[in-house]
């Protein structure tokens, strides 16, 4: 929303000297926010308003030669290609240096002294486009330069202090606005800004004596309408407004259309009241606020034709002419020929508004108002500052009818807060008559009992906006000024830790990957069709968005490993080794899980699957979990390849999987080269120790012997069997431990030898040589027994 | 005889600076101090001396004794010292990757705030990220027929209902729109006070561009107890700066509306970019507005089983994604979800 100073001054006298940056400070810290100022002279530089003393034709041309009396800039002669300019004129000069924009032109045309046609040319007499002036000065039938005739200014004045453009807007963010009804109109902010700097606020007018009729209303609908008002003008004429006003609304980017939609929109722009004027010869009385039916169709101002069954709607006897709050009908309106205005002022239903608005794909300075919720009292402004501005425009004009038919007023709002409610909460002591004096400013009435203040809003502030002690602190901090408080921590007891526990398991899970070499990412919640269908998801399991990012994005993820596939593919082009994972939600069966999962990129698909193995088994020693139970194979998602799989198992159950990825999956994600190996593990299932595992062993009393064995032993023979059997052989074992295994030269193709290291000890001596030579014997006889495994 | 013990001596020194290895070393010790050596055949040579001779000789003899074991442990301790490694060292090349791994940007700035609060005895609390319409507006004071219910941008989901007991909305159920809500599930476990922060993920419907995600992170955290002045929420507020820029950073409060908090504010940040003096990054005002935050709504508190007449609180709610922006002036916010190691690997 756009706002004027010099509008806003009409009802507040700011101080003097107050700059207009440390009001949009001002007014920033303790309303709304002002997003920035803008100063409507600044485009207006180098114009100035000039009287034609004498004008000639140019012979052979379309031009005319003009002598300018343009006062302290002197007399000056220009040529002018307008077909409207004439002696006596008062005109737009643009002197050189200007910057201009001649018909067409996207790029300012910065003016000069040039010779036209072998004339000399000191300036360029403007047209309102050229200036950007167009919503003051609007074109109309005849085009050519803007006569300024009804400017007071000398010739010589600069043009924006002539036409009011010596101004200050204030653009203020409409979201810092939605609570606040009361501000949408300029004697709304200067409310507050008396208030801010406590200076006295100028009331609007209210209208008097008005000749009260019947039958210019029937009973409008108490669920659309609040109240409801007509009041009817005899003998007006439709005309241009008044330059002043159609300079005020130009600033706040409303262009001038004639003088009674002007007037209308002035009214909502001054007081957030908005209004609208009918032809009154044109409807037939009394006009309603009711429902539109089913065989009705409006066409809007802006052309557009909407069926109305359930729409609230202004109607005359005979038909449909608004749409209540939002805008007027294309017929009935204000037209040249008009002679007689019925205006039709007030209060719908904000709720209604919104909805309607909404219907119908129409929102406008009026149902941005009402659906924030104007109070029906205002009315009584507004109304008086129209009544009072056709007078003063056109004083021939005369009120002769006025009807008011209220359902309901804006009930006030009663509150009642304790002084010491509000000190608590601010941290900082204030007496109560300095409170009561703030809230006086802002028009509630403040009644003092001991520490209670029984307050009453003003109707603008009861619509919603004050009804609680807490809104009540609010207004004593934002007067009192947000930096004017100093910072008091809050003073806490020294209670026991909320919860006693180490960080939470999900930040020990991503460090410990990420300092393990594994890149975090995230992903989207959901997951792509595609890769859903190659991971083998049941999609009738999972949650479904009702109006997804895409149509292949509608089902939220079950499980990482699809996106981090898919992140792997993007990552190839740039690097062929690479870790990436993740720890976040996912939604198997329709329930929030969170998962850790990481896909592991390279060409040694052993290598690969030992790493990621290790990173699984590394969990216990760095993130402090029980230990988890290996299956080879199991039950493995569809994304996995079965043969090359591990499933894992804790003490509350399957907590998740290891696997190679399989050739569905990558091609799906577009995977084109390496191997790919992914983990995926159920969190809420990891068993974390509340502090650490809390167990250690003694050291062995009588050292240890140690020998190392490679035995040949086909793929089949897997090492957790080889090290159950050696290590459940001899009570002297301590432990079987893997050092290597080798294929290649000089071993057979489907085998590979095997070296590993066993530790033996006792509890009570040292083990002997010849000890140790007999298990080393026993073990190699097991291995060729049990597995065909051939020492080497 | 007196000759002789200098002339070994200088000998032995001269030898010693030209012996270039150890097993030189060794060769001069058995020349001069083995049990044939100069030394020690002058040491016999005493037996045959008069007491007097004896004792002049002696001394001389036993200092350069003494001397030529210094001089060549000496020699050898240089050596041993000076030795270079059998391999040649290129000092230039580029040192071993430690990890290539790291943190996500957004986790690593969530953990430098949840670090911070922390130490001021804050918990971290983790909400759904599946959520209903029940806790996400009805319990955050959006009445019945906020227009935020009816708009777009909640990604509600298909055919499911909400909490059964749902007081306003349609019970519906929805990927989270805030974090807010979850702050009523933390309340709900258990009586006041509450110190507790609730990072995580939220999603919008939106047209993503480079300043608009459909999913990003969100921090908040929720202060309640007896007396909480409003200007403890500043207390938060600087805490948040401070961490994420390593110093202080000037803030001010405005008034603010939410549904859920009574009174609202928003909270600006000087820019950094320009130090308040006004830049484009901040549109020439010099301040960025960074969070909303403000007073539990009594609504609120009362949804939470929380008597409003008792106690009272702050919430400061700060877009995580917009904060690691400004630390590192990224500028473009769909590089978080992009999952591209070349951006991702940046952050240390």
């Amino acid at each position: 929303m756009k706002v004027s100073l010099a509008w806003l001054r009409d009802y507040v006298a700011l101080p003097i000297g107050l700059a207009p940056a440390q009001l949009m400070h001002d007014l920033t810290l303790s309303t709304v926010e002002v997003e920035g100022i803008e100063y409507p002279a600044d485009h207006l530089k180098g114009l100035c308003v000039a009287l034609v003393v004498h004008a000639e034709a140019i012979p052979d041309t379309h031009l005319t030669l003009t002598r300018i009396d343009a006062g302290s800039h002197g007399t000056l002669q220009v040529v002018c290609g307008a077909a409207n300019v004439r002696a006596g004129m008062k005109v737009i000069l643009a002197l050189p240096g200007a910057a201009i924009f001649p018909k067409g032109a996207s790029t300012p045309l910065i003016v000069k002294s040039v010779e036209m046609r072998g004339v000399h040319s000191e300036g360029v007499l403007c047209a309102a486009d050229e200036v950007g002036l167009t919503a003051v000065f609007p074109p109309g039938e005849n085009r050519g330069i803007v006569d300024l005739g009804e400017v007071n200014a000398k010739p010589g004045t600069a043009l924006a202090e002539a036409i009011g453009f010596d101004d200050a807007v204030l653009e203020i963010d409409n979201k810092s606005l939605t609570n606040r009804p009361d501000l949408w109109g300029h004697h709304g902010i200067a409310r507050e800004l008396a208030a801010i700097y406590q200076v006295p606020l100028k009331s609007l007018p209210t209208a008097q004596n008005l000749p009260v009729v019947t039958g210019l209303l029937g009973k409008p609908d108490a669920s659309i309408c609040n109240r409801f008002t007509a009041t009817v003008f005899d003998n007006v004429r439709v005309t241009e407004a008044p330059l002043w006003m159609r300079s005020r609304l130009a600033k706040v980017g409303q262009r001038s259309i004639d003088l009674f939609v002007d007037l209308t929109n002035y009214v909502m722009f001054a007081t957030g009241q908005p209004s609208h004027a009918y032809d009154a010869d044109e409807v037939s009385t009394p006009m309603l606020a009711r429902y539109g039916n089913k065989d009705e169709t409006l066409t809007l101002l802006d052309g557009t034709v909407h069926e109305v069954p359930a729409l609230p709607c202004i109607a005359d006897a005979k038909r449909v002419l608004a749409a209540a709050g939002v805008m007027g009908g294309a017929q009935s309106g204000v037209a040249a020929t008009t002679r007689r205005i019925f205006l039709e002022m007030a209060s719908f239903e904000a709720k209604l508004v919104r909805k309607s608005s909404q219907r119908l794909g129409a929102r406008t300075e009026a149902s941005s108002r009402f659906e924030k919720g104007v109070d029906s009292q205002r009315i009584d402004g507004a109304l008086g500052l129209f009544i009072e501005l056709v007078k003063g425009i056109q004083p021939e004009a005369v009120c002769t009818g006025y009807q008011d038919l209220v359902n309901r007023h804006t009930s006030l709002a009663k509150i009642s807060v304790q002084v010491p409610f509000i000190e608590r909460r601010l941290g900082k002591s204030f007496p109560a008559a300095e409170i009561a004096a703030s809230l006086n400013r802002l028009g509630l009435s403040v009644n003092v009992e001991g520490d209670t203040l029984n307050l009453i809003a003003p109707s603008w502030r009861s619509t919603g906006d004050l009804s609680l002690p807490a809104d009540i602190v609010e207004e004593v901090a934002r007067l009192h000024g947000y930096d004017n408080f100093r910072i008091v921590p809050p003073r806490i007891d020294l209670a026991r830790m909320p919860r006693a526990k180490r960080l939470p398991l999900d930040r020990r899970l991503r460090e410990f990957l990420a300092a393990s070499g594994l890149q975090e990412v995230i992903t989207y919640p959901w997951a792509n069709v595609p890769m859903l269908a190659a991971a083998g998801i049941d999609t009738s399991h999972l949650f479904e968005l009702e109006a997804p990012p895409g149509p292949d994005q509608r089902f939220l993820r079950a499980s990482l490993v699809p996106n981090l596939i898919e992140a792997t593919a993007i990552n190839q082009h740039n690097f062929a080794n690479f870790a990436l994972f993740e720890a976040g939600a996912v939604f198997p069966g329709k329930t929030e899980a969170r998962h850790v999962a990481g896909v592991l990129s390279g060409d040694d698909l052993p290598t690969l699957f030992a790493r990621a193995k290790g990173l699984i088994e590394g969990l216990q020693r760095k993130v402090h979990l029980g230990s988890l139970k290996e299956t080879q194979g199991g039950l493995v998602p569809g994304w996995a390849d079965s043969s090359i799989a591990l499933t894992f198992e804790g003490g509350k159950g399957a907590v998740g999987i290891l696997a190679r990825v399989g050739n569905r999956a990558r091609r799906a994600a577009g995977i084109k080269r390496g191997e790919l190996v992914a983990f995926e593990l159920d969190i809420a299932l990891l068993e974390a120790y509340d502090t650490r595992e809390n167990t250690w062993s003694s050291l062995p009393a009588y050292p240890e012997i140690s020998f190392d064995m490679t035995v040949l032993a086909a793929d089949a023979v897997g090492w957790s069997d080889v090290r159950s059997a050696i290590s459940t052989l001899d009570g002297r074992v301590r432990e079987v431990s893997w050092i290597g295994e080798y294929r290649g030269k000089g071993i057979e193709e489907g085998a590979r030898a095997l070296t590993f290291r066993v530790t033996l000890g006792l509890a009570d001596r040292t083990l002997t040589a010849e000890e140790s030579d007999q298990v080393r014997s026993e073990v190699a006889a097991l291995l060729v027994a049990r597995f065909n495994a051939m020492p080497r | 005889m007196s000759d002789s013990v200098e002339s070994i001596q200088a000998s032995l020194a001269s030898k010693l600076s030209s012996a270039s290895s150890l097993d030189g070393v060794e060769l001069l010790r058995v020349e001069y101090l083995g049990k044939k050596g100069l030394i020690t055949g002058l040491l016999k040579g005493l037996g045959a001396m008069s007491p007097d001779e004896r004792k002049g000789a002696g001394q001389a003899i036993n200092l350069l004794k003494t001397y030529a074991q210094e001089a060549i442990d000496a020699r050898r301790d240089a050596l041993l010292d000076s030795a270079s490694p059998s391999f040649p060292v290129d000092v230039t090349m580029p040192g071993l990757a430690v990890s290539p791994g790291g943190l996500h940007p957004i986790t690593q700035m969530m953990y430098d705030l949840d670090d911070a609060f922390a130490a001021l005895n804050f918990e971290v609390f983790q909400g759904p990220e599946v959520s209903t319409e029940e806790y996400d507006f009805d319990y955050m004071n959006f009445p019945p027929d906020h227009p935020a219910r009816e708009s777009m941008d909640t990604y509600w989901l298909k055919n499911v209902g909400g909490d059964s007991h749902s007081a306003g909305g349609n019970g519906r159920t929805c990927l989270r729109p805030h974090l807010t809500g979850g702050s009523v599930r933390r309340m709900m476990m258990g009586p006041p006070p509450y110190r507790f922060v609730y990072p995580g993920h939220v999603y919008r419907n939106e047209t993503t561009d480079a300043r608009h995600e459909r999913a990003f992170t969100q921090y908040e955290a929720l202060i309640v107890d007896r007396d909480v002045p409003f200007t403890a929420g500043r207390l938060l507020i600087d805490t948040i700066l401070e961490t994420v820029f390593g110093r202080p950073v000037k803030t001010r409060m405005r008034a603010g509306f939410f549904p859920f908090v009574e009174p609202g504010y928003e909270i600006d940040m000087e820019c950094q970019v320009c130090q308040g003096k006004g830049c484009s990054v901040c549109k020439h005002v010099g301040w960025i507005e960074v969070m909303p935050g403000g007073v539990p709504h009594p609504n609120v508190l009362r949804a939470a089983g929380v008597d409003p007449d008792e106690w009272t609180g702050f919430y400061v709610n700060v877009g995580l994604d917009r904060l690691v922006m400004m630390r590192y002036r990224i500028d473009d916010v769909r590089l978080f979800h992009g999952a591209d190691l070349r951006f991702l690997n940046q952050f240390r």
